[in-house]
């Protein structure tokens, strides 16, 4: 029974405050929606329709989750150690053009090009996580303005170099700022391509998987999430990161190499960060088109779902899919009932501030503390009174 | 001779007009970091508060409202992120940021809803605040190009730097504010209510955020586009990380960042590719701050 009665207070820990905050943000979107003047309820099922609603539209959710997972895998590394930086949009940009750029110039087979483009953009996040990093141990440039800067100066950056350095030379469109689209075997297969081979594709699977855009970045995120899941929770550097973060004097003191820490964990969440962009190319877009990270917002989502997920890494990429089901479900109530998409920017802030204070503790603990309190106060007074008769 | 003249002069009047949102911007953080509030929620406030009065003077025509309504909006946010870190004891990152999010999907939502368009609105019948003109500098040549085009609420900027000095290092209330950032409980242990004190004393200055963001859509031009507030906000966190929260400060490091992103308005014509120079800015905030905390870090050495 109290072993119950324990996974059950686990698991309200655990689980209790997201639900809260996302069923809360729902609720608040839908007093947005009804002051617009729309049907709440329709648009809300056409909203998870859109999203989850069947194999199709779940794939579609899958496919917009890759990025935003490995978003969400950069800021649990980061700020799980202590480390807030917010420069995973930054790092996404220039490793989505690094490996867009790779895949289309370089020469050799599909798949070397795939993997050298990986590699590319894994390096390039790296290095741009380490300039901040770098900025703040010998500058003591907070994290909030360098990285924030340089999520700006990256996508201003990747602009330029689109509009006049790499542009698509195939494309005569002036508007279509975009570099050149990759071959079919520089590409992410779809999984549906599974089904498609020739005794599977009349079948009635191949039929129901055909037009399922979910690609293998897709699986590649999950194999990232148990790799850093394994790093944090099973090596000694996950400890030291965990401690780090929680007290980094303490830390300090337990004889970690603050220094070392700080670049390595800087570089491990830039190479999550630069791998989410080039999964976005190589499995979605075939290419870098500009601000195709920045309107996308894809750093942010996955920011709110590594807090959503208290910077767990499975946690995180439950959280990320369910982010990335909101802002599907998001177009396709723009489609059809005529609501912007942005309401879900919206409820991604709303959900974002709810997660910011620990909203079970104010609603249960408190009152239990105030109850306490008040128990002693009596007694204490009590106490009073028999030592005054005294 | 007398074109660089001229032409230097157009520099220290766009510079005047970058700098004053951000000075007021800059103000506000100040008193938040004064109040040991850590509010990067700024950005967000900026861009609601520069929506809202636009929507305002858009419907009703009324520019006095219009700027009400800017400095409410202001209020009003800056008070829920006060309430959020202070009240609730939210993580005041993740206050900030949410804000920041939030206030980038109403506008463009409301902007969609209301103008149908996800870009710029921008109405030529629309009037915004009142132009000042000097009567006897106006027609000098120089001086005239250096304070053109300054609205009300530009010159209003410099008075209250100067007035949030006053009340910050001169009064009992701004020596209260000053305590209870630097020791909380010796604050409160001579009766201040801390969070109370905080809570309003942010609240208030974000009217001061409420002002530039009507500088943003109703000053040198009448207009609203998403993101108008382009990062001013955290921009002003590192000028007033210069500036130690010191309002006088404030005008000497908005006025820097004033000038950087002028920079980039008068270099269009050069060589530089546009998206080189809009990083501007942004490298300069970046570059600021690297060789302030160096400095200091020496200065402290010795």
């Amino acid at each position: 029974m109290t072993k119950l009665k324990k996974f059950g207070s686990k698991f309200l820990e655990a689980l209790g405050q997201p639900l809260v905050a996302v069923l809360l943000s729902l609720l608040i979107g839908a007093v947005i929606i009804g002051l617009s003047g729309k049907d709440i309820l329709s648009s809300y099922a056409i909203m998870f329709k859109g999203a989850f609603g069947d194999g199709y539209y779940l794939s579609a959710t899958l496919q917009r989750s890759t990025a935003i997972i490995m978003g969400g895998l950069a800021v649990c590394i980061a700020w799980r150690s202590g480390y807030e930086s917010m420069g995973g949009e930054g790092q996404m940009i220039f490793g989505a053009l690094l490996s867009a750029l790779i895949a289309y110039y370089m020469p050799g087979p599909g798949i070397a090009k795939i993997l050298v483009g990986i590699l590319g953009a894994a390096l390039v996040g790296a290095v741009y996580s380490i300039l901040s990093g770098w900025l703040w141990e010998k500058f003591s440039v907070t994290f909030i303005i360098s990285t924030l800067m340089m999520n700006y100066i990256a996508n201003y950056i990747a602009s330029y170099l689109t509009t006049y350095k790499v542009k698509d030379p195939q494309s005569r469109d002036i508007n279509s700022i975009q570099t050149g689209k990759l071959i079919e075997e520089a590409r992410f297969g779809k999984v549906s391509g599974l089904f498609q081979s020739d005794g599977l594709k009349e079948t009635a699977l191949g039929q129901y998987f055909k037009d399922f855009s979910v690609h293998w970045g897709f699986f590649f995120a999950i194999a990232c999430a148990v790799l850093v899941y394994i790093l944090l929770r099973k090596t000694k550097f996950g400890y030291q990161s965990k401690m780090n973060g929680l007290n980094s004097r303490f830390a300090l003191y337990g004889g970690i190499n603050a220094r070392g820490m700080l670049y390595l964990v800087m570089i491990l969440s830039g190479i999550a960060a630069g791998l989410g962009g080039a999964f976005e190319v190589f499995g979605s877009k075939y290419r870098y088109i500009d601000q195709m990270i920045f309107s996308t917002g894809y750093a942010w989502s996955g920011m709110v779902g590594a807090l959503l997920a208290n910077f767990d890494p499975f946690g995180t990429v439950l959280a990320c899919i369910l982010l990335a089901g909101l802002s599907t479900g998001g177009s396709a109530m723009q489609r059809s009932a005529g609501i912007p998409v942005e309401t879900v920017n919206m409820l991604e802030g709303i959900i974002m501030l709810l997660m910011s204070v620990k909203l079970l503790h104010l609603i249960v603990i408190r009152r239990k503390v105030s109850r306490e309190d008040r128990l002693k106060h009596e007694a204490e007074l009590e106490n009073g009174k028999e030592a005054e008769a005294k | 001779m007398n074109i660089s003249v001229n032409y230097l002069a157009s520099v220290f009047n766009s510079t005047l007009r970058y700098m004053t949102p951000l000075l007021l911007v800059t103000l506000c953080a100040g008193v938040c970091s004064k109040a040991r509030v850590f509010n990067i929620g700024l950005e967000g406030t900026l861009l609601m508060s520069a929506f809202f009065a636009f929507l305002t003077q858009y419907f009703t025509r009324n520019i006095f409202l219009a700027v009400f309504v800017g400095m409410i909006t202001g209020m009003v946010v800056t008070f829920v992120i006060a309430f959020f870190i202070v009240k609730l004891n939210g993580e005041p990152m993740i206050v900030g940021m949410a804000i920041n999010k939030f206030a980038q999907g109403l506008t463009t939502f409301l902007l969609q809803m209301i103008f149908h368009t996800k870009g710029t609105v921008s109405d030529t019948s629309m009037k915004g605040l009142t132009k000042i003109a000097i009567p006897g500098i106006k027609d000098i040549p120089v001086l005239g190009t250096m304070f053109g085009n300054l609205t009300v609420v530009d010159y209003f900027a410099f008075v209250l730097a100067i007035v949030m000095f006053i009340i910050m290092y001169r009064t009992v209330i701004g020596f209260r504010i000053r305590c209870l950032g630097i020791n909380p409980e010796a604050a409160s242990s001579l009766g201040v209510r801390v969070p109370r004190y905080q809570i309003i004393a942010t609240t208030l200055s974000g009217s001061m955020i409420g002002l530039a963001g009507c500088l943003l859509s109703l000053g040198s031009v009448t207009m609203f586009m998403q993101n108008i507030s382009a990062a001013r906000g955290y921009v002003a966190i590192a000028a007033n990380n210069l500036c130690f929260g010191h309002p006088l400060g404030a005008l000497a490091s908005s006025a820097l960042f004033g000038f950087t992103t002028a920079l980039a308005q008068v270099l269009q014509n050069s060589a530089l590719k546009q998206q080189l120079l809009q990083c501007i800015p942004y490298i300069s905030t970046i570059l600021a701050m690297m060789v302030f905390n160096f400095a200091n870090a020496k200065k402290k050495q010795k």
